[in-house]
């Protein structure tokens, strides 16, 4: 990889992290280790683990997801998020648009990938 | 739970410098900053309700510096506030935040002083008017084919003045338009930096 694909990587990556997110709240309440543990076991989404309580923190200021602190049995508080009404409907947009976005541009890579039978270049 | 002292000092090590780092929010803010970032290294550096100090280096190493954490929390808080903002004193922190984390930050920060500065020289002319009425005026440059509007020294070759006493309201005027503009320019820029709603909530 050189440098303008790492580039590109990443914001792809930036771009993808708030639906990421939102998507990970869909069931229900989860604390900041436990999305992060969902976003890096279904993905490599995160490069520094420390971005997501930021965008966290943005995501609520929006008033797209609430907080709320929880004692928890290990003896320290647990800070909760779950989505708001207008999370759960810009988490549905979003999907939306991903979807048809990742379908149409699959269809179009779909011979880049398939390189072994492709013409060299 | 427990841990050990070096546990113990590397963590409050980290969330000192973040809590440093994060000094320009209120005092609640900060502090629930550092509240969520201390649970998280306790919650990820234990192992059966003991936090040992291997755990915790990897624990922060895997976060990031605090100093990145509370930018990122700094540049939301000043872009979120920026974007409903028309003060030119909350654009251009933002700008100027902006222009640290790179060269097109840098060109937009450039934008807002040039603006605000125009605007300025505009009022500066309407009220230096009154004290130096030969001086300060709308001046046509043939040679240049342009309209200065500024102060011209008595050495300098007499040149035709067009506004006379209309020269404060005008100069108030383009101020104030230069002023709008500039403010309307950046909020627009700092908008599409930061996705507004009603782009994914009109589908």
């Amino acid at each position: 990889m050189n440098d303008s694909s790492d580039k590109w990587e990443a914001q792809v990556r930036k771009g993808s992290l708030e639906l990421a997110i939102l998507a990970a709240l869909w069931k229900g309440r989860l604390y900041g280790l436990e999305i992060l543990r969902l976003l890096e076991g279904g993905s490599n989404l995160i490069v520094a683990e420390g971005t997501v309580y930021p965008l966290l923190s943005r995501l609520k200021a929006e008033g797209l997801i609430d907080s709320e602190w929880v004692e928890s049995e290990g003896g320290h508080p647990r800070k909760y998020y779950r989505l708001t009404k207008a999370g759960r409907q810009r988490a549905a947009a979003m999907a939306g648009v991903w979807a048809e976005f990742a379908a149409s541009l699959g269809a179009l890579i779909q011979p880049l990938l398939s390189g072994k039978h492709g013409k060299a270049l | 739970m427990t841990g050990n002292n070096e546990s113990t000092q590397l963590m409050e090590y980290y969330l000192g410098r973040l809590g440093r780092a994060a000094a320009r929010f209120p005092p609640a803010e900060r502090e629930e900053i550092v509240a969520e970032i201390r649970s998280h290294i306790l919650e990820r550096s234990q192992i059966g309700g003991v936090v040992e100090a291997g755990r915790v280096r990897e624990t922060l190493e895997a976060l990031g510096t605090p100093e990145e954490i509370a930018s990122q929390y700094v540049t939301n808080a000043l872009f979120e506030r920026a974007a409903g903002s028309r003060s030119p004193w909350v654009l251009i922190r933002a700008t100027l935040h902006w222009a640290a984390l790179g060269a097109k930050g840098f060109g937009i920060f450039a934008i807002a002083i040039a603006g605000y500065v125009a605007a300025g020289a505009f009022f500066v002319c309407a009220i230096l008017k009154a004290f130096f009425p030969e001086n300060i005026g709308l001046w046509y440059l043939p040679s240049a084919g342009l309209f200065a509007m500024g102060y011209r020294g008595a050495a300098e070759p007499p040149m035709p003045e067009l506004l006379g006493h209309w020269l404060p309201p005008v100069a108030m005027v383009l101020g104030l338009l230069t002023i709008i503009w500039t403010t309307h320019i950046l909020r627009a820029l700092i908008r599409r930096k930061r996705p507004a709603k009603p782009s994914w909530q009109a589908r």
